[in-house]
């Protein structure tokens, strides 16, 4: 009985060393807040160092007035007194969306999350490198229009299987308000047609882990040519000024 | 096999097996995850100076490669979002345009030097420097989508001789409902505000209505352009309302603010006025009722 104790005890201790894994996140990013303040008056002269690390406003904080140091910098918004990174994640690097039915649609997920809460506010845009082609770009999966007409900024309800395409559902924080349901779809921006980046989430305000899915749909129809359809998909987020 | 050979052997294979389902977490090469800091910086330089700016950029995805750039951004809105341009920043912006590896977990600091030469004509530069991750290599050949991501983050610069660009401001809209009802009304003030100046700026001020104070948010305004200004209140933004008490009769809310550390004071009025709307629905509500029930009471006596 002795032996299974320091057996189980053994097997514990190296259980606990190699599944536990350190997450330098968790101490880095949590509320990593590097306190900087907004009206530090010490670098005159220091700006043509290129060592200098500019950290807040370095030079002279009356503004209508230089020093010698010839700037006024400031990082980070005034009205908030500690910079807090802005940020943004996807859940996915790709989406497979496996073996297309024809008439059966195929939907998949993605969780995104941004968080702003440094900034006024943040947008994320969405667009398409183009619609999904085939390797050779022979043939198209086109982007939907719904089951009426929908586009690139402009949501319409997508039910009816003959109805065919490719498109995206918004659903959760900060989503345009014409996503009326998860039913509710539009196209992507199509670079390859010049169409401009769409927004899929925006907030005037400042926010923390404003978290949105995106749900990607593909109905195809019996004709669609047989093939590997692909695209790429860029998403851009920005703070407010 | 003995009784305890047995045990010897399934426990540790039942830990080793149970376990990591138990303390499995998402796994994070699957996700693109960036932050940068700081999220804006504001910079008023003279021709012929050299400022040098850090961007720190974070990745809490998997392995990446970053490319960087700096482009040219214009206002989107009135809130303040932006749409990016394909113009890339004046040559005197210098960064390193290869792309680099940053691995999950990594961090990295991005230097960005600023030297306009002496000639650099006097305006304001609004830029969007720019990390973007490499797209995932296609493994599965299958039907599929790929993803990038660009995370960004402004620079608001202002070339400047003497460091007194020319700021003026219009005030375009200090408007509240013209009626409430005193129990039930909200009162929130839209304020909007236009650059008339050569430089951006940020209004510090506050609305005045009796003894109740709203701090406007010192939200920058590029020259130009008009922006919805939102209230603040300990560094969260707010709308621009009163707080939600009983007001009767005229409310008189003044507008006053300065740009930057300009002394010139701008001033606008809204008036609004509250009544009892509600009470005296009720009231006249009231009244009918009892009015009914005297009504309904005599009727019967009528009819005899």
């Amino acid at each position: 009985m002795k032996k299974v104790l320091k057996l189980l005890l053994f097997t514990g201790f190296f259980l606990v060393l190699f599944y536990f894994p350190i997450h330098a996140q968790e101490k880095i990013e949590s509320p990593n807040y590097r306190i900087q303040f907004p009206n530090l008056n010490s670098g005159a002269g220091i700006p043509t160092s290129t060592n200098y690390k500019l950290d807040s406003t370095i030079g002279q904080s009356v503004a209508g007035r230089f020093t010698s140091a010839g700037y006024i910098a400031r990082a980070g918004f005034q009205y908030i007194h500690s910079i807090i990174p802005f940020s943004f994640s996807i859940s996915d690097i790709q989406k497979n969306f496996g073996t297309l039915t024809p008439g059966t649609p195929s939907t998949s997920s993605s969780t995104i999350i941004v968080s702003a809460g440094g900034a006024g506010g943040y947008s994320v845009k969405a667009y398409e490198n183009n619609p999904l082609k085939t390797s050779d770009g022979s043939d198209t999966i086109i982007d939907t229009l719904c089951d009426t007409t929908c586009s690139e900024t402009t949501a319409a309800a997508w039910t009816l299987g003959t109805k065919y395409g490719f498109g995206f559902n918004m659903d959760g924080d900060d989503v345009p308000a014409d996503f009326t349901d998860t039913t509710y779809f539009r196209q992507f921006s199509d670079a390859s047609s010049v169409e401009s980046p769409a927004t899929i989430m925006t907030s005037a305000n400042v926010g923390s882990s404003r978290t949105a899915t995106i749900t990607y749909k593909i109905n195809v129809s019996s004709v669609q040519p047989a093939g590997t359809y692909q695209n790429k998909i860029t998403f851009i987020a920005v703070p407010s000024y | 096999m003995k009784k305890t050979q047995l045990t010897i052997f399934i426990i540790p294979l039942l830990l080793f097996t149970v376990f990591p389902f138990l303390f499995a977490k998402d796994v994070d090469a699957q996700a693109i995850s960036l932050s940068v800091s700081p999220p804006i910086f504001e910079l008023m330089i003279q021709p012929g100076k050299e400022v040098k700016q850090i961007f720190t950029v974070t990745n809490l995805g998997g392995d990446t490669t970053i490319t960087p750039k700096i482009i040219y951004f214009e206002p989107a809105d009135d809130l303040g979002n932006i749409n990016l341009t394909d113009d890339l920043s004046p040559n005197w912006v210098i960064y390193d345009k290869e792309p680099f590896k940053l691995r999950g977990q990594e961090k990295f600091d991005f230097d960005v030097r600023f030297l306009p030469p002496s000639d650099t004509p006097e305006i304001d530069h609004f830029l969007t420097i720019i990390f973007e991750t490499s797209e995932s290599v296609d493994l599965l050949n299958q039907n599929s989508s790929n993803f990038k991501s660009q995370i960004g983050a402004n620079i608001l610069l202002t070339v400047s001789i003497d460091g007194n660009p020319k700021k003026s401001a219009e005030i375009i809209e200090f408007t509240a409902p013209k009626i409430i009802d005193s129990l039930f009304g909200k009162i929130i003030y839209t304020v909007k505000l236009k650059n008339d100046g050569n430089s951006y700026w940020k209004p510090n001020g506050k609305i005045i209505v009796d003894d109740e104070i709203i701090n406007i948010a010192p939200q920058n305004i590029l020259s130009g352009y008009t922006r919805n200004i939102s209230c603040i209140n300990d560094q969260t933004l707010i709308n621009c309302n009163l707080k939600d008490k009983f007001y009767l009769g005229k409310i008189t809310a003044k507008l006053e603010f300065s740009i930057d550390e300009d002394p010139k004071i701008y001033q606008k009025e809204a008036i609004s006025y509250s009544f009892p709307f509600s009470i005296l629905g009720f009231l006249i509500f009231l009244l009918t009722i009892i009015r009914q029930r005297i009504i309904f009471k005599l009727w019967p006596r009528k009819r005899h």
